[in-house]
């Protein structure tokens, strides 16, 4: 029971937050897909002293590409990101309207599910993060 | 254009400013809203589209007398489209009173790849109330002018092209005017708060 309860908690603070060669990616969420597409976001916290990079994503449940949502010209637009530099001890915000890991044709997800994503990073290189489903209306109240 | 056709607009606007200044007296104020408040009431928007069963809908007429909420986009869009409807579907669950008195209807921008049976299928995953409408691309863009946002534009090439668009629903009160519009970041709780003041806005 007790090596239960050890390797629960082991197991919730990976989901929590993973850590790679100073960089620490936390509260990642998959949005629960309604159409073909869905969004990956996430915190990044570069624990060292010298810029790092993420260059990329994969995962085995969509085809994932780094994007930017903005407002320009009274209209929402969304471009491709070849690369979103991290400082050294910063932290970059993927939220909802800015940005966020794009997954195309993405797998049929269910809440709570947890999916496991590659963040890569120019440095760090590949991040292991595991992103939990939820709807929309939980990641933005 | 001719000035007077412009000038007859500005008057029947201020006009109608006026008269909802003293509507005001007796209603909630629109001053109150959390959404961004339009300086002078907008006009129900006038166009007919096609509705995911076939059928044609006249938006201003199926619309008549309910708390309305139009938004256009796209059913590919992962990061802005969902959440306003996300969102909406969350609070009309809060608010049966504004639920029940209310119709959303979401515009495709990408006729290209929304067909009937993917608008509902993105719809469904937040109500199967929402009302999804398509065109041709003609019909859409003059949807979009009549509603005063700007024509959604085609950005990229290949299959994943993206789409720019209006990010802000826009809502009419059951009096058929638009008092506010609510842009991306709007939260749950400012829709909690003003759309009861809406509901309250009827046709006197």
């Amino acid at each position: 029971m007790r090596r239960i309860t050890i390797w629960a908690f082991v197991t919730s603070v990976a989901v929590a937050c993973t850590a790679s060669a100073g960089i620490q990616v936390s509260n990642a969420v998959i949005a629960e897909p309604a159409g073909a597409n869905t969004a990956l976001y996430f915190e990044i916290e570069n624990t060292r002293n010298e810029p790092d990079r993420l260059i990329g994503a994969r995962t085995e449940v969509a085809t994932a590409e780094v994007h930017r949502s903005f407002s320009e010209g009274g209209q929402m637009h969304m471009e491709h990101v070849a690369s979103v530099e991290v400082g050294g001890g910063e932290v970059v915000v993927f939220e909802p309207g800015g940005l966020h890991v794009m997954l195309f044709d993405v797998d049929r997800l269910q809440p709570d599910q947890v999916v496991v994503v590659l963040l890569e990073f120019e440095i760090a290189g590949d991040v292991e993060v595991e992103a939990a489903v939820k709807p929309y209306a939980a990641i933005v109240p | 254009m001719n000035p007077f056709p412009r000038l007859l607009v500005i008057c029947t606007l201020v006009l109608g400013a006026v008269l909802g200044a003293c509507e005001g007296a007796v209603i909630p104020a629109v001053g109150q809203l959390e959404g961004v408040v339009l300086q002078t009431p907008a006009a129900k928007a006038v166009f007919t589209l096609t509705d995911t069963g076939g059928r044609p809908y006249d938006f201003s007429l199926e619309t008549k007398g309910r708390l309305t909420f139009l938004y256009f986009g796209y059913t590919n869009c992962p990061d802005i489209c969902p959440v306003h409807l996300a969102q909406l579907a969350e609070v009309f669950g809060q608010l049966p009173e504004v639920r029940r008195n209310s119709t959303v209807v979401f515009v495709t921008v990408d006729p290209e790849r929304d067909t009937p049976e993917v608008i509902r299928s993105f719809l469904d995953a937040f109500s199967s109330d929402f009302v999804g409408l398509s065109g041709s691309p003609e019909e859409i863009e003059a949807a979009q002018r009549a509603a005063g946002v700007p024509p959604a534009v085609k950005e990229g090439g290949g299959e994943k092209y993206t789409i720019g668009h209006a990010g802000q629903v826009l809502v009419y009160a059951p009096d058929g005017l638009g008092y506010s519009v609510y842009p991306f970041g709007t939260r749950q709780s400012d829709w909690i708060h003003d759309l009861p003041i809406l509901l309250e806005r009827v046709e006197s």
